[in-house]
């Protein structure tokens, strides 16, 4: 990050300072002097002298503006009330607010006209005061604080709160439309806060740490690790931000001085990727998704030797073809931690090259490679029209359109991906990126680097909806890259969805970074520092690192359109599991093997008398955990089609707890390659939630469930049914040789 | 993986939980066990496939190529060879073992990875029989050069690390069979694990045990050496990039097996 080093503004202050700005390029510094009176200096193009605004301080001062030529400033006075004076044109007298402080107050601003005010009370909770054409009484907000606040807000009708808590750490309470509850933000920080926003999902929490140095967290997205930003502050710090990438916090430094330091990422551009569904209106090819197709069709003419060719670019994944001389083909990691940090890299220099294609045609400069929520309700689910239409406006071939088999025949019809394949509820109830135990997880398992690092280590968003949707738009492969595009992992680079669809699986990393609740990014070494290498827009080779790409905005300069807020509350339910004392055990398992063939499939599991109390005991109201296990899967093939797994109790009622996708099973197959696990890998799915409700609705008998199987296949849209030319045919089969029950 | 344990529990339990996350132990310690009688020198052999501390053989010492009628058979060397079975090519399965151990009911756990082992190391005894009487046959009845032989036996192994073959081999050391939870089944499909496994090990080592059968059991430097490499090579994903290596090293070492003194 771009922060300048401290430079002094001189004085002598014997307060906090606080800080505001009214517009680009203005600072107002405010400190109590050693006269107790409140003191001012600005920067406006330069810094200006110290100015005396008289007054008897008790506490450090506070300030906001919320618009050009204002200021308003609030203090604690000798009567332990809050006062306030403000700025608009001339400065007005010191005007009382009542109340009782034990801290210095913090203010913030979400609107002209509007105030918000906050201070610890003598019950050392939080308490809060609004202006918003006339003064409020004042509410607590409860807590209890050891720190004064520090507040923020980032747009209308949002309000960040931050103070110390009893554990010295700093905590996080906000405002958006309600006030959401307090969360612990971690560290030791020994200082008030200070915080700033520069727009809106964006907030910059600044306090001293138990060394005196100033240690910054921010939030883009999801909260950011505590970075140092160095210095011996002897303050609490004051941040405010003037405009976009821009930061200043001043503090007093041991000299009794004013000292600043600035973050200036002006340059820095932001590319935003947008929802191809939100780039459909009014025309099908909106500026974007054309420049997308016409770039392509470039990429497409250019030699397959040419680094930023499609098919080299597509190769870099995985490829049929030799690769060009020195090309980092084959690269692809799947089944393992690396799944999502290789392909973020991998799609931002892709993107890249297509930027370079777009402007070097006269497109927008700001084109960034949009994303394909298939989550949503039709008609988000279905594949976006500019991928449906033969030819683009201009009467030219349009190079997103793949027609079937290349690309599902159902999919091209307009019909919906079922909300089976597209299910993140799973993924996102993961708290742990690569848990070090048996069960992989969000991210996957921690193994290293691998084209295909095993089933065993599939993490929960790599498989669904990942794994399942390769397959589900690709249908039945083919030959050398004749059929199902999406379905072969050395061709499904060549459908240009799959960018779409790996845009959306990065948006889904970040969207589950701001859950909050412990979900963090691996901290290990082996993670951070492996090293990947690519091709750049001017097909010159680089190399990249996990450590690069964990702030997808700071470190690679793109957000999502629907860049996650804040982090909603997490309901109980949510909190962390600590890692089992025991490992899960066999509880039932079925005693022969099925083969899948496009039908649904039923597979009762035996359970010996011996397993009954324990399957009692953990699946009932225990803290025990379940466990379905598809064990020993073989294929020789890709069928092309995904299968939902469900949980069915006596009664038939049934829950679903996971799908199986052989996503590069025939890569895995291949017996000249390393790959771990294949043939006879295992799909581990936790149904603790799905046997809690089976049980809760009385559907749960611990000695008779089955497993069964059902194929995952495009519907038709609302109302419609497919002709008879488009019904279900016989599949590739999948062996399996047994399905498992598991508790723990 | 080891739970942090509140300080109130005793080291027992904690070694209990170990324990259950790594249900292969009791194999572990029948692995050790051969070890510690191996280095005790109990079932070590000559060179030549006989045993050294179980009979006390009248011809030997003696040179090699005289047909005896009342000598050993090269069937006695198979307890001494078992064993060495044990310690060196047992420790590759454990991995698989564990997966027997994880997979099995908890009261035919211990059923399963002894059924698993003994029929991974039935396999290795049956190749060798084959080998020990392939190098009796061959000393009774020629007169062979122990040296030559030897060279022979690691170039065979250099080369061998470099097929296809052996890669595919390493590749497939993840390879699972489905075991059914209860019944004959159950013991079956334990068995079929076992000898499949058994066979793809040793496709990927038999020339590396050929060079043990050559040496000797008693020599344990060549055992320790072996052991490691034929370990490491069966780390999943990582394993396969020492074949080349070591059919340098073991090149090498035939080389200096042939000329030095």
């Amino acid at each position: 990050m771009a922060w300048r080093d401290w430079e002094s503004l001189g004085g002598v202050i014997t307060s906090g300072p606080a800080a505001s700005s009214w517009a680009n390029g203005r600072l107002d510094v405010f400190a109590r002097g050693t006269d107790s009176a409140l003191w001012h200096k600005w920067f406006d193009g330069g810094w200006s002298d110290w100015e005396s605004l008289g007054g008897v301080l008790t506490s450090s001062p506070g300030a906001v503006s919320w618009g050009p030529g204002r200021i308003d400033v609030f203090a604690r006075g000798t009567d332990s009330a809050l006062w306030h004076k403000w700025f608009d044109g001339g400065w007005s007298d010191w005007e009382s607010l009542g109340g009782v402080l034990t801290s210095e107050p913090a203010v913030c601003s979400w609107a002209s006209g509007r105030l918000d005010v906050f201070a610890r009370g003598t019950d050392s909770a939080l308490w809060h005061k609004w202006f918003d054409g006339g003064w409020s009484d004042w509410e607590s907000l409860g807590g209890v604080l050891t720190s004064g606040p520090g507040a923020v807000s980032w747009g209308s009708g949002r309000i960040d709160v931050f103070a110390a808590g009893t554990d010295s750490a700093l905590w996080h309470r906000w405002f958006d439309g309600s006030w959401f509850d307090w969360e612990s933000l971690g560290g030791v920080i020994t200082s008030s806060p200070g915080a700033a926003s520069w727009g809106s999902g964006r907030i910059d929490v600044f306090a001293a740490g138990t060394d005196s140095a100033l240690w910054h967290r921010w939030f883009d997205g999801s909260w950011f690790d505590w970075e140092s930003l160095g210095g011996v502050i002897t303050t609490a710090p004051a941040a405010v931000s003037w405009g976009p990438d821009r930061i200043d916090t001043v503090a007093a430094g041991t000299d009794s001085a004013l000292w600043h330091r600035w973050f200036d990422g002006a340059g820095q551009q932001r590319f935003v990727r947008r929802e191809a569904w939100a780039l459909e209106t009014p025309t099908t090819f909106d500026p974007i998704t054309l420049a997308f197709a016409k770039a392509i069709q470039v990429m497409q003419a250019r030699p397959a030797s040419d680094p930023t060719s499609w098919s080299y670019q597509a190769g870099i994944h995985a490829s049929w073809n030799a690769p060009p001389p020195g090309a980092p083909f084959n690269a692809c990691q799947h089944q393992s931690w690396f799944f999502l940090s290789w392909h973020r890299m991998y799609l931002y220099f892709f993107e890249r090259i297509v930027r370079k294609a777009v402007i070097d045609a006269g497109g927008p400069a700001d084109f960034a490679v949009p994303y394909w929520n298939y989550s949503r309700p039709f008609p988000g689910n279905t594949l976006p029209p500019a991928f449906r239409a033969s030819t683009l406006p201009d009467g030219t071939a349009n190079p997103l359109f793949i027609a079937a088999p290349r690309r599902a025949a159902a999919l091209m019809a307009g019909g919906q991906v079922p909300a089976s394949a597209t299910a993140i509820a799973a993924a996102m109830a993961e708290t742990v990126f690569a848990p070090p135990s048996t069960v992989a997880g969000f991210g996957g398992g921690r193994v290293g680097p691998a084209h295909f690092g095993g089933f065993g280590n599939l993490g929960a968003l790599e498989s669904t909806p990942h794994n399942v949707m390769h397959p589900t738009l690709g249908g039945a492969p083919s030959g050398q890259c004749g059929g199902g595009l999406m379905t072969d992992p050395r061709c499904a680079a060549l459908d240009p969805i799959f960018w779409l669809h790996h845009a959306n699986i990065d948006r889904l990393w970040n969207n589950w970074l701001a859950l909050g609740g412990g979900r963090a990014n691996p901290t290990e070494s082996g993670w951070l520092n492996a090293s990947f290498e690519f091709r750049d827009e001017n097909g010159a080779t680089i190399t990249m690192t996990g450590a690069e790409v964990v702030d997808s905005a700071a470190q690679l300069g793109y957000v999502y359109d629907d860049a996650p807020a804040s982090a909603p509350p997490m309901p109980p339910e949510f909190e962390p599991t600590p890692e089992p004392l025991r490992p899960p055990e066999l509880a039932a398992a079925s005693e022969q093997g099925v083969v899948l063939t496009g039908q649904p499939m039923e597979v009762p599991l035996i359970v010996p008398d011996t397993s009954r109390d324990m399957l009692d005991a953990t699946a009932g109201d225990g803290p025990g955990r379940v466990y379905v296990n598809v064990d020993d899967i073989e294929a020789e093939q890709d069928p092309g089609l995904a299968y939902a797994v469900y949980l069915a109790g006596a009664t038939g009622e049934r829950r679903h707890v996971g799908n199986i996708s052989l996503f590069g099973i025939s890569e895995m197959n291949d017996p000249d390659r390393p790959h771990a696990g294949a043939p006879g890998f295992r799909h581990i799915f936790n149904a603790t939630d799905a046997v809690a409700q089976l049980r809760d609705e009385g559907a749960w008998d611990p000695s008779a469930f089955t497993v069964t199987f059902e194929p995952i296949r495009i519907e038709p849209p609302p109302g419609e049914s497919w002709p008879a030319d488009m019904e279900p045919e016989e599949v590739a089969p999948i062996i399996i040789g047994r399905v498992s029950l598991f508790v723990a | 993986m080891t739970p942090a344990a509140p300080g109130t529990r005793v080291a027992g339990f904690r070694l209990r939980e170990t324990l259950a996350w790594r249900p292969e132990w009791p194999i572990a310690l029948l692995v050790a066990l051969a070890w510690v009688l191996m280095l005790a020198g109990i079932g070590a052999t000559d060179g030549h496939g006989d045993a050294v501390l179980t009979v006390d053989h009248a011809h030997h010492g003696q040179g090699h190529g005289q047909p005896s009628t009342a000598g050993p058979t090269p069937l006695d060397g198979l307890p001494g060879w078992a064993l060495m079975s044990i310690a060196m090519m047992v420790p590759v399965t454990l991995p698989a073992v564990r997966h027997v151990g994880v997979n099995s009911l908890r009261i035919r756990r211990l059923r399963g990875m002894a059924t698993y082992t003994a029929g991974y190391v039935a396999v290795w005894v049956a190749f060798g029989a084959v080998v020990l009487g392939a190098l009796a046959l061959l000393r009774s009845n020629l007169v062979v050069n122990e040296r030559l032989l030897l060279v022979g036996a690691l170039v065979v192994a250099a080369a061998w690390q470099l097929t296809p073959h052996k890669r595919r081999a390493l590749f497939a050391c993840r390879r699972t069979v489905p075991l059914p939870p209860i019944g004959r089944r159950a013991d079956v499909a334990c068995a079929r694990y076992a000898v499949q496994q058994g066979m793809r090990c040793v496709i990927s080592c038999w020339p590396l045990m050929t060079v043990m059968a050559v040496v000797g059991h008693a020599n344990l430097i060549w055992m320790v050496v072996l052991t490691a490499l034929i370990v490491a090579e069966e780390l999943p994903l990582v394993g396969w990039r020492l074949s080349t290596p070591a059919a340098v090293g073991l090149a090498l070492a035939a080389g200096l097996v042939a000329i030095v003194p």
